[in-house]
């Protein structure tokens, strides 16, 4: 009944949309270094500049007390663990809706990169190596710093939050960074390094 | 004989191969030729007919008429099987509708259909039942054939019906995607980007902090549900002025 009063334009602005719905979300549900791979130019680098560069990734979490509990479905995993630890102080857990955000950090930048995260705030981060061990997994080494941009009368000024601070991690490990509030909401960084 | 580039030709949507191609044909087939004339002619009636807009509460007061003179499962009878040459007699209330005008959305200057038993009739169409196999499959089917008369006219209903039906395809095609993209906008908003086992734990990071932000920020430490702990560093006190970079 419903498709009978659809027409002609509408299904096939339906079936653009779909198409687009598909390719969005068979590149965005692959998981894992080959697909963040594809998500940068970086497939012609070659290998020598693949292996000393690395791919930032930024997941914002938004946290708050609300009247009622709600948990984004993709954080269905996540956040057990966060209100356990946050007990009554959270009940709402929200993905940002600009999350994930990614960008290729290169060793030897001197300035590393920078990276939006959600209203005035980003991360800055340096690529400093990959420390290999036998028989551990490889570890990268960020120095990383989180700031905010604030207006000073016509300029604005990026303010540090937090760092220079240096991180050894794992690839395709998450690692939260918390503790910021954006318009009431508390924000929860989940970073990540992939290839 | 069915040409179905022929009505490309009229309406000019053919390629120029397809063109060249009918016009070969067009040259050698008598048949063809006045197939070609028969739907030109069609197709100007069709033009020269003022379109007549029917806004909604007239359409439903219409299909309402309808299906007040319909029993039960005849209600879902559509506009389409109307214009088709027979229908059942069982389908129509005969004390009500036979010899009354049938409202259908009739051209202004064509006369309106009107319901009559088919033993009124001679036989009509391109290929006439015979009538001892036509009485042998209605009595069969319990079911009377009647004919709207005036339905003759129904070939000017053709290119109309074909547009219909084109158009039903693409609604159909739309309401699957739209099935499709709700779907999988359910299974996207379910499916989890922080997977648990993907969150590191502590003897898999190294922390090297400052002074400074050690006095505005703290490692807190989660756990999953084996007691693995998950650390995190938590900033307690954002800073106002301190630490401007540009």
């Amino acid at each position: 009944m419903i498709s009978r009063l659809l027409n002609k334009q509408v299904s096939r602005v339906l079936m653009a949309g779909l198409l687009v719905l598909v390719s969005t979300a068979s590149a965005s549900s692959e998981q894992g270094p080959a697909a963040a791979g594809r998500s940068v130019p970086m497939q012609a680098e070659g290998e020598q500049q693949a292996q000393a560069s690395e791919v930032i990734e930024a997941l914002v979490v938004l946290a708050s007390k609300g009247e009622r509990e709600s948990v984004d479905g993709r954080l269905a995993e996540v956040a057990p663990i966060l209100k356990a630890h946050f007990g009554q102080q959270f009940n709402v857990f929200r993905l940002s809706p600009t999350s994930p955000t990614r960008g290729r950090v290169r060793q030897g930048e001197r300035d590393g990169i920078r990276m939006s995260l959600i209203g005035n705030y980003f991360l800055r981060t340096i690529f400093h190596g990959v420390q290999k061990e036998e028989g551990k997994p490889d570890m990268v080494r960020l120095e990383i710093r989180l700031t905010q941009s604030v207006r000073d009368g016509e300029r604005t000024r990026e303010v540090t939050i937090l760092g220079p601070l240096r991180l050894s991690l794992p690839r395709d490990k998450y690692f939260p960074i918390g503790g910021p509030v954006v318009d009431g909401e508390t924000m929860i960084l989940f970073l990540r390094v992939t290839r | 004989m069915q040409y179905p580039l022929i009505a490309g030709y009229i309406d000019g949507e053919l390629t120029p191969e397809e063109r060249r191609r009918l016009e070969e044909h067009l040259g050698r087939d008598e048949h063809l030729r006045q197939e070609l004339a028969a739907q030109r002619e069609a197709a100007e009636a069709m033009m020269a007919y003022p379109v007549v807009g029917v806004d909604d509460a007239q359409w439903r007061q219409m299909w309402q008429e309808i299906g007040g003179r319909l029993p039960g499962s005849a209600k879902r009878i559509s506009l389409e099987s109307l214009t088709e040459m027979d229908i059942s007699a069982d389908m129509l209330n005969e004390d009500d509708l036979f010899d009354q005008p049938v409202p259908l959305l009739l051209p202004q200057n064509m006369p309106p259909l009107v319901a009559v038993k088919t033993d009124t009739l001679p036989p009509a169409g391109p290929k006439p039942q015979p009538a001892a196999e036509k009485a042998s499959s209605a009595e069969k089917s319990k079911t009377r054939p009647v004919r709207l008369q005036g339905a003759r006219q129904a070939p000017l209903f053709e290119p109309l019906r074909v547009v219909r039906s084109r158009v039903r395809i693409w609604a159909h095609v739309a309401g699957l995607a739209a099935a499709a993209m709700i779907m999988l906008m359910v299974v996207l908003s379910v499916r989890p980007v922080i997977p648990e086992q993907k969150l590191a734990r502590a003897d898999e990071v190294e922390i090297e902090m400052s002074i400074t932000d050690a006095s505005r920020s703290m490692v807190r430490v989660m756990q999953d549900e084996d007691g693995q702990s998950i650390p995190m560093i938590w900033i307690a006190q954002v800073p106002r002025e301190s630490g401007d970079i540009q």
